[in-house]
Parts: C-alpha cells; sequence; structure tokens
C-alpha cells in the first residue's frame, strides 16, 4: 500500500510515493538520497539521524528521523544539515564546531549541530546543564564531548552577535 | 521487498473507531518510539496487524484541569509534560520523572499513552502514576471505560486490554492540601549510562507533608517485578507520622519482601534487590532534606 506524501525537505515541497510506515531516515536517504542523515543505531539509541520536525502549529523540535513514519510527516517541515548553510556561507554553529575542532569523523556532527540548532532557537540562553541535557540524546565516540561543547558554548555567542546586528 | 502492516491515519476517535478493521490485531501508532523498533525487529505479524496512526487526533493531545482532577490525553508527549505548569504545580512526581525520560530528543516525540500500553515494567512513567492513583479511560468502538492503573497489568509488556482497546486519557486526582502542608514527588532510577537509561530498578514517591511530618505517602517500584508494584504496607508505616530512621529502615524492609526481580541481560536479581533500597533511601533523604542512609 504505496501513498503518495508530502512534505517539505529545507524549504522545498517533496512528494514521496511510498508505504507511510517507512521511516522517515529511510526515506531521506533512500528515496530522496539525503545521505547528509546519517544512519546510525536505527533505533533511537545514538541520534546520529536527528533532524528538527516543524509542526503545523510552527513548533519545532529535534528528534531522530529513525523512529518517526513517513506518513506522520505529512504537511510538515524537515530541517537536516543540508537546510542550515546558506549557499557557501555556514551556520554560526558550523562555524563554531570547526573552530573549536569538535569534529573528528564527523558521523555524529550534523545530529550534533541540529541538536543545537533547536536548542539555540528555543532557548537563546542555555545553562552548561541545559546544554548536557540537550546534547545527551547524540553520541560522539571521538571528541569525549568537550570539544563539542566548547563548540556550542562559542556557538551561543556568535549567535547572539548575529541576532544583535539584524536588529540594528 | 519489505512488507508493511496496514495503515490507517484517522483524523477523530469517531473515524477511527469507524475504520477499525475487526479481524486484524490492532497496533496504536502513537510517538512510534517502542513501536517503530518493534517493526523493524520483526516483532510483528505485518500480514494480519493493522497500524493505526494517532498523530493526527488532536482530541488527544490535552492537559486539563476538572474540579477534582487533572486529565492529560494519551498523546500528549513528555517533553510536553515536563514543562506544563499544572503537572509541575500537582504532581512533582510526573515533572521529576520527564526529567530523566530517554532522551530529550526522543522526549520530544514518545507520548504518556504509548508508555503505558507498552507495559514495561521498566516503563519509566508507571510508578509514577501508581503512586498519584491514576485511573486510564479506554475506549473501543462505542464503549468507554475507566479502569485504575494498577488493575491493567498482567505481566511483563501485558496489559487485561482486548483487541482494539485505545488509551483516551489518563485521570489523575488532584490532592487537598490543608495549610502548611505541600504536595512533594520524586522519581529515580538506576541504569547502564547517565542518559537513556532503560531502568535496571525505578522508585517513584508521592507525599503530602509538612517538614518531616507525612500526612500520606505512596511509594511504586519499577522493574523489579513482573509489573511496577505499589508497596501500600509504607503507605501504612508512614501515614501519619514524623519521619525517622526507624520508620524508614522498616519501609526498606518491606520493599525487599514484596519484589521478585529477575536476573537478564540488563542487571541481576541481586543487584536489583540491593539498588531498589537504596534508590529509596537516596528519594526520601532527598524529599525531606535528611540524610537516612546511616
Amino acid at each position: 500500500m504505496k501513498k503518495k506524501i508530502t512534505f517539505y525537505l529545507n524549504n522545498e515541497k517533496v512528494v514521496v510515493k511510498c508505504h507511510p510506515l517507512k521511516t522517515l531516515l529511510k526515506v531521506l536517504r533512500e528515496d530522496l538520497n539525503h545521505t547528509e542523515v546519517k544512519n546510525g543505531c536505527e533505533q533511537g539509541e545514538c541520534g546520529a539521524c536527528t533532524v528538527i520536525i516543524e509542526d503545523e502549529d510552527k513548533k519545532s523540535f529535534a528528534t531522530n528521523s529513525c523512529l518517526v513514519a513517513i506518513g506522520q510527516v505529512e504537511g510538515k517541515k524537515i530541517v537536516t544539515i543540508k537546510g542550515l548553510n546558506k549557499e557557501k556561507e555556514l551556520h554560526p554553529i558550523q562555524k563554531s564546531f570547526i573552530d573549536e575542532g569538535a569534529v573528528q569523523c564527523g558521523f555524529c556532527t550534523p545530529g550534533l549541530i541540529l541538536v543545537t540548532k533547536s536548542l539555540l532557537d528555543n532557548n537563546p540562553n542555555p545553562t552548561d546543564e541545559e546544554i548536557k541535557y540537550a546534547i545527551s540524546g547524540n553520541l560522539c565516540r571521538c571528541t569525549g564531548y568537550i570539544k563539542i561543547f566548547a563548540a556550542i558554548k562559542k556557538a551561543i555567542k556568535l549567535v547572539k552577535k548575529i541576532r544583535n546586528s539584524k536588529k540594528i | 521487498m519489505i512488507y508493511y502492516p496496514e495503515y490507517l491515519q484517522p483524523k477523530t476517535l469517531e473515524e477511527l473507531f469507524k475504520e477499525l478493521p475487526k479481524n486484524k490485531k490492532i497496533y496504536y501508532l502513537a510517538g512510534g518510539t517502542d513501536l517503530l523498533n518493534y517493526l523493524r525487529d520483526e516483532l510483528v505479524d505485518k500480514k494480519n496487524s493493522c497500524f493505526v496512526d494517532l498523530s493526527k487526533i488532536k482530541e488527544l493531545v490535552f492537559i486539563n484541569e476538572t474540579n477534582k482532577n487533572i486529565e492529560i490525553g494519551s498523546m500528549v508527549s513528555f517533553n510536553i509534560l515536563q514543562e506544563n505548569n499544572l503537572v509541575k504545580k500537582h504532581f512533582p512526581a510526573i515533572t521529576s520523572m520527564c526529567k530523566t525520560f530517554s532522551t530529550p530528543i526522543i522526549s520530544n516525540r514518545a507520548t504518556i499513552g504509548g508508555n503505558i500500553a507498552n507495559a514495561s515494567p521498566s516503563g519509566d512513567s508507571l510508578p509514577v502514576l501508581y503512586t498519584l492513583n491514576t485511573k486510564i479511560e479506554i475506549k473501543n468502538f462505542s464503549q468507554t471505560r475507566i479502569e485504575d492503573i494498577d488493575k491493567i497489568f498482567v505481566g511483563p509488556k501485558k496489559t487485561n486490554f482486548k483487541n482494539g482497546d485505545l488509551i483516551t486519557k489518563l485521570i489523575i486526582p488532584k490532592q487537598v492540601l490543608q495549610k502548611g502542608f505541600s504536595i512533594i514527588g520524586i522519581f529515580k532510577k538506576v541504569g547502564g549510562r547517565k542518559s537513556h537509561i532503560i531502568s535496571k530498578a525505578s522508585i517513584a514517591i508521592s507525599a503530602i507533608s509538612k517538614s518531616d511530618y507525612i500526612k500520606k505517602i505512596n511509594v511504586a517500584v519499577g522493574a523489579v517485578a513482573p509489573t511496577v508494584l505499589k508497596i501500600n504496607t509504607i503507605s501504612e508505616i508512614l501515614n501519619n507520622k514524623k519521619l525517622n530512621k526507624k520508620l524508614v529502615k522498616d519501609s526498606v524492609e518491606e520493599i525487599k519482601k514484596v519484589i521478585s526481580p529477575i536476573d537478564d541481560f540488563r542487571s541481576t536479581a541481586n543487584y536489583r534487590k540491593e539498588v531498589v533500597s537504596s534508590l529509596f533511601l537516596e528519594s526520601i533523604s532527598e524529599l525531606f532534606k535528611f540524610n537516612f542512609y546511616d
């Protein structure tokens, strides 16, 4: 039973024809060739497949795309790591991760950057504890998290600076 | 080719029970954080099952206050529950549990109804809901019934539900507080890492107290018996008493009497027995700001 499912991927309307119980992760990787969404454990343990989902009521949150059925995504907006940069200009969170050397093998990076984006969208001034909590569903087996934490601290400042300059 | 079960996505409860097939095993798809894993692991008889996606049914997402109760729709996710002010005010044990529930990115999707229906003895919401004397509203076609939460579980991952039974809401009684008394609550668990813990053992406590005087207390434990257990004998020991070390020690003995932990891939029976007692001491010490360890 295949079904036509329409949603928005990085601000572009997409239509896929597949079974509504196929996971969002598989649709993104197999049907739409968005392999920037990583398949780590496929059971919600590692967070490598994290995407941001924006509901019809504009509420957005990060979640594991391996645990979302594509039928549940109908009409919603999905953001992957490819949706963050503006052409060649990287997002400040991406810049911070590079500057702080928070990337080694890079497999967890898209997920970690997206949970950071979601955190800062909802809470521009997170405490250290709130940062640690926000990234606790995303595993990194290279860096030991110290550099990731430093990158997020840096990103908070950068994002704030950009927001303030836009206000003027 | 991968085979998938039948799939329905009703927009209202009325539509749901109109479309529900009678000859298939019904799986309600809520947040999907457990069920999609079962599907992937081939634990579902795909040919003879129907997945009914609840994500479009808006009438299952609400938190309301009535005269005597707080009512929570079954499709409320854990992140919403964690932030809700009515819940914070009336049921601190729920808020405490949400903070350690799974991971934040799973909390964004996982629902309270799903956690109950999954019926795992280590389901984090269950001991908390036991301590709050929660009632569950269940609908099936034109019938509605209300059951006490401790009556619906019959074993690990087993409920007394009939095919098609749908949890629609939780009804949790508000406590009437006399002057000077407040409602306190806590949830603690032990597992393999700090985040994303599937409990080796867990405990929930809800109480009405004034300093170290306990008016009423409920204690429930998870993952140390085939179902979650509410330990009524502890309530008998501690209700209407000023808390002291002797009473706390007696309470620990009651926990050891009623639990029947097992060895499994996650932990051992002996460890669970020891650690659940420690969890009780840690929780009661934290709630009443006194060290009951020694």
